[in-house]
């Protein structure tokens, strides 16, 4: 490299610094040595320097009425804070991971009432209870101890039995 | 707007070479910008980003228009040659040169390709690198460097063509 004298699209390069480090410490060495280079750099290097005069000559303020029409062009088209709050929330990086979410909560929450809906007959065990309370109240020997609590036991008592022995029944006939 | 305005006015300007489509182009970008500001990727160059899209527009718009020009009308806002924004420390023989070499440099940058035009404009006027001119023009880096060398190379032979005839 410092023999030979750089080409013009290198010096651009290096003008610009867009040469590896070091290809641009070659550069640099051989500009400080060879005056011919030097002056091949220092014309490319005015070059710049003409074309920033120049558009610091016709730099522009932006108009007034540029600005204005930018801004009646962005008012007329209104966007809702609710839309723009939705469409983020639409994103594939949230809205996909938030469908997930979802998707699996109400599965879970189906799963869940369809066990319970399992578990309904609780009912019938109400029922059982019942009839083992009446049933005991005939058999055993403590039958004198009323399951039904006094309060309620105002003559219904047979009523309750009858009742809770169609129902023991049913239970064993299941 | 305040913040990015002028730059982008400036640019759009400087790809055009005329006020009147400077201004459709910035008008356009910003409402671009508007519409589009959820595609922004924080953490990059917001200039950046309206640059390629008044790239992407002005492309567009010489694409619709299949190569023809229009004649620069004449704006209220001329041309702010020694004041505005300009820094005081200029020395007057500075801009004597300046106002001398401006002239000649702005026929030779009408006379190049829009294309030439944008890298030459990205790269030495604005300062961008060769991997930020390729993402904001949609090229190769490779691409950003062979434009640029040409439009340097033709650059330099107009300015000397115009500067003789001054």
């Amino acid at each position: 490299m410092t023999n030979e004298h750089i080409d013009s699209s290198t010096l651009i390069d290096y003008l610009h610094h867009e040469l590896a480090p070091g290809q641009d410490v070659l550069v640099h060495a051989h500009l400080t040595a060879c005056t011919e280079c030097a002056g091949a750099y220092e014309a490319e290097a005015r070059l710049t320097e003409a074309l920033r005069a120049e558009a610091r000559a016709a730099e522009r303020e932006l108009p007034l009425r540029v600005e204005n029409h930018i801004l009646t062009g962005i008012a007329g088209r209104p966007i809702p804070a609710w839309f723009q709050r939705l469409h983020i929330l639409v994103r594939p990086a949230i809205g996909l991971p938030a469908a997930a979410v979802l998707v699996l909560a109400l599965a879970l929450g189906f799963a869940s009432l369809g066990s319970h809906t399992q578990h309904a007959p609780t009912i019938a065990a109400a029922y059982y209870l019942d009839a083992h309370a009446a049933l005991s109240n005939r058999s055993l020997p403590f039958a004198q101890t009323s399951v039904v609590p006094a309060a309620l036991d105002n003559g219904t008592t047979n009523a309750g039995n009858a009742s809770a022995a169609i129902a023991a029944n049913t239970i064993a006939s299941e | 707007m305040e913040q990015y305005g002028k730059a982008t006015y400036n640019f759009a300007y400087r790809l055009t070479r005329n006020d009147s489509d400077a201004a459709d182009l910035t008008q356009e970008a910003f409402i671009r910008v508007y519409r589009a500001w959820r595609s922004f990727v924080p953490g990059t160059s917001f200039l950046s980003w309206i640059y390629r899209i008044v790239t992407n527009l002005y492309r567009d718009e010489l694409r619709r228009q299949k190569g023809r020009y229009q004649e620069e009308i004449p704006e209220d806002n001329a041309p702010q040659a020694f004041g505005g924004s300009r820094p005081l420390a200029v020395e007057p023989i500075d801009e004597y040169v300046e106002r001398q070499m401006s002239e000649p440099v702005a026929k030779a940058l009408e006379a190049l390709t829009p294309d030439q035009r944008a890298v030459l404009v990205l790269a030495d006027i604005e300062e961008y690198s060769y991997q930020e001119i390729a993402e904001i023009v949609g090229c190769s880096i490779g691409t950003v460097r062979s434009r640029l060398h040409r439009a340097r190379n033709q650059l330099r032979r107009l300015v000397t063509e115009h500067s003789t005839t001054l």
